[in-house]
């Protein structure tokens, strides 16, 4: 099933600290917009077999899936780009990128090479080892950027969610049971 | 002119001067081409509801806690636990379902009626009402609805904010009644759990290993029941009923991303072979349209003039009386039959057109009561037109059934040929044709379109000494989607329920039939 993708950005004016029930999550100002600050492209790819604590892998990594099971490790891979510059946005620009995961504690995003060539490319990435017991579904994560104060100008604050392009939630983050007779390994084994 | 299927525009042409003397005019159809729409499905027994009052819109908080299921996957009816702590305390929520609603989407047009895809659209529905309690955990006993099978996400939602997730898996069931009988017993399979999402949404059956055809349950929240009939030799045989992806069976569905969908086997023994069942054509229930959007009817209609038939359906030579009243007295009323020629199998298409039925003369008051013979004609939706001065005063739908001229020689030597002829087969991509199946195995289909609905087609009888079953099932003839993998002119088993044209009316049996081979 192929992977969404897609570029979701916006200027929002949201808290973003303070999580609380009675909180409204900040919603995002979903491409297309009146005014985009930030596109980002986001997907999830599979983790490097034996990369899960939870001892589930999928036998090839970095494959475009939404489809995951329990136990296996995702990696979540972004780009970001400053529509009125066109930059790429590096750490070098931004405060923080990370993925908010219901039930989960957000994971911060690091802008590293993936590869071992000298031309290996640079992204945004955080893995997540989907607990054994994380419920079943759709996972709505959403990704947040924001850019550093630069010479006293505003930063910008950028969102990524997954849209319903395809209906039913088709070709978002789902995780699913592990395969029958499959014996994940304990955590931290 | 006519109109050219493999245009596939989705526009129709006028028809223009066609001779004959059965044909006297032309139909000018005064509305335009429809749009294509999801079609309701009409109300059936035994099709489970919509498990709960429609959701309210709810959004993310901005932290969401998560519920536990247990078990968290399960058959319908599974009894299950939904458990979560750290929310907030002494609060109402709402237990809320994700699940999806069906239909098909099909283009009603004047002169056809085209197939374009299933749809189903995301809904939300509250499951159940809770509580939290002074420490903020949450525990509600549920049970697994019957309803789409696979995952479906579950959100308590307080305030209109969703606050806890977590999710249940309905998995599909399949079960078989009974498991022996003579050759030509009926087998109910009966299957609960079909999902939503393409590769999860479609069975296929298996019968000793030839394809039988397939199963769905786009309208019908992922419950199905099917017949087919136990085929010889006497012995066992084995069924299964597995996934599919596109309507034919997806052999190691294992290996694919969606490996949990399952497949089902089962044994049937076939006890004795008692020769051949007579011949039975199998309905599907007398169900009200849901769209009243009718082929060759135009919705003209001059004021005051009414018209009514004593039947609204039947096979071809039907005797079907007809009254009407606003007409003006004295002046002949031309009645007309409104059909279609042509073929899909040609580029120059089709048109509809007109056929004589008879005169009528309105009494002083207006009216006349006569009756008509339903000609033989393609089956499926047509106009009975009263025309008054060169103009349509107003026109009645009927509906043509599908009927059973015979089958012969009923009693074959193997490699012999034997006939079997059909009549009222209609000309949409709904009801221009049949999928077959000797022993239940597919064998491909028949259309009636360029015979005017009349189907008479040679069969080659194959097999061992004994009975032999065939069976005639509804098709869908063509598709539209692009990103719907579902095929084309196979045997739809489930067409008892889930027929998309049963929503505008059309009511197609499966004609079992059945020869015996002889030394």
């Amino acid at each position: 099933m192929k992977l969404i993708v897609t570029l979701v950005a916006g200027v929002a004016a949201a808290v973003l600290a303070a999580p609380a029930f009675a909180q409204e999550a900040p919603q995002p100002n979903v491409f297309p917009a009146k005014k985009v600050g930030i596109a980002i492209y986001a997907d999830t790819v599979t983790a490097s077999p034996g990369e899960s604590i939870f001892g589930v892998s999928y036998p090839i990594r970095c494959t475009q899936l939404n489809l995951m099971r329990r136990g296996e490790g995702i990696v979540f891979r972004m780009w970001a780009v400053d529509t009125k510059t066109g930059k790429t946005l590096t750490d070098q620009d931004l405060k923080f990128a990370f993925v908010r995961i219901p039930g989960v504690p957000d994971r911060a995003m690091r802008f590293t090479p993936h590869g071992r060539t000298e031309d290996a490319p640079w992204f945004w990435a955080t893995r997540w080892d989907v607990p054994l017991d994380y419920p079943l579904g759709i996972v709505d994560f959403q990704i947040i950027v924001r850019t550093k104060k630069v010479d006293g100008k505003k930063p910008k604050t950028g969102f990524f969610t997954q849209p319903n392009i395809f209906g039913l939630g088709l070709g978002k983050l789902e995780i699913v049971e592990s395969r029958p007779n499959e014996t994940p390994a304990a955590p931290g084994s | 002119m006519g109109r050219s299927d493999s245009a596939g525009t989705g526009l129709w042409k006028l028809a223009c001067g066609l001779a004959g003397a059965a044909l006297i005019g032309l139909l000018l159809p005064a509305f335009a081409a429809a749009d294509a729409m999801p079609i309701p499905p009409p109300a059936l027994s035994g099709v489970p509801a919509i498990p709960g009052p429609l959701a309210a819109p709810a959004k993310p908080a901005s932290q969401i806690a998560l519920l536990k299921a247990t078990p968290e996957s399960g058959k319908v009816g599974t009894k299950f636990t939904l458990s979560g702590e750290d929310l907030p305390a002494n609060t109402d929520v709402e237990i809320v379902w994700n699940t999806a609603k069906g239909s098909y989407v099909l283009n009603p047009l004047p002169d056809t009626v085209e197939f374009v895809r299933r749809q189903l659209d995301p809904i939300s529905v509250v499951l159940a009402r809770a509580r939290t309690d002074a420490s903020g955990r949450l525990k509600v006993n549920l049970t697994a609805p019957e309803d789409y099978g696979e995952v479906h996400e579950i959100y308590a939602v307080a305030g209109g904010l969703q606050i806890a997730k977590g999710g249940f898996r309905i998995s599909r069931s399949v079960t078989i009644s009974p498991k022996e009988g003579p050759v030509g017993a009926t087998i109910t399979i009966k299957v609960t759990g079909l999902g939503s999402k393409p590769f999860e949404s479609t069975a296929s059956v298996l019968y000793d290993n030839k394809y039988a055809g397939f199963i769905s349950a786009t309208t019908t929240r992922g419950t199905a029941v099917v017949q087919i009939r136990a085929a010889g030799p006497v012995g066992t045989h084995h069924l299964e009923v597995g996934p599919a992806s596109a309507a034919v069976n997806y052999l190691n569905i294992e290996q694919s991303p969606v490996y949990l969908v399952g497949k089902s086997r089962f044994t049937f023994k076939v006890t004795t072979d008692g020769g051949p069942p007579p011949a039975t054509v199998d309905w599907p229930a007398v169900v009200k349209p849901t769209v009243t959007k009718f082929t060759t009817l135009t919705g003209s209609t001059a004021a005051g003039v009414s018209a009514r038939l004593s039947s609204g359906s039947g096979p071809i030579l039907s005797k079907v009386g007809l009254t009407a009243s606003g007409l003006t007295a004295g002046v002949p009323v031309d009645i007309e039959w409104v059909s279609a020629v042509g073929a899909r199998a040609s580029a120059s298409g089709w048109t509809l057109v007109t056929r004589s039925l008879g005169q009528a003369s309105p009494a002083a008051g207006g009216t006349f009561e006569t009756s008509i013979t339903v000609p033989d004609d393609l089956g499926g939706w047509h106009a009975v037109r009263l025309v008054q001065d060169g103009k349509t005063k107003t026109e009645v739908p009927y509906y043509v059934e599908r009927s059973l001229i015979g089958i012969a020689p009923t009693k074959v030597k193997a490699g012999e040929v034997f006939q079997i002829h059909v009549k009222g087969i209609g000309w949409t991509e709904l009801d221009n044709g049949f999928a077959v199946t000797y022993d239940n195995g597919y064998i491909g289909y028949a259309c009636g379109f360029n015979s005017q609905g009349d189907v008479t087609m040679d069969l080659v009888a194959t097999g061992g000494p004994g009975t032999h079953l065939i069976d005639l099932y509804p098709m869908i003839y063509e598709g539209r989607a692009n990103d719907d993998r579902w095929l084309t002119q196979i045997p739809m088993l489930v067409f008892k329920q889930d027929a998309p044209g049963l929503g505008l009316g059309y009511r197609l049996p499966a004609i079992r039939l059945a020869i015996e081979i002889v030394d």
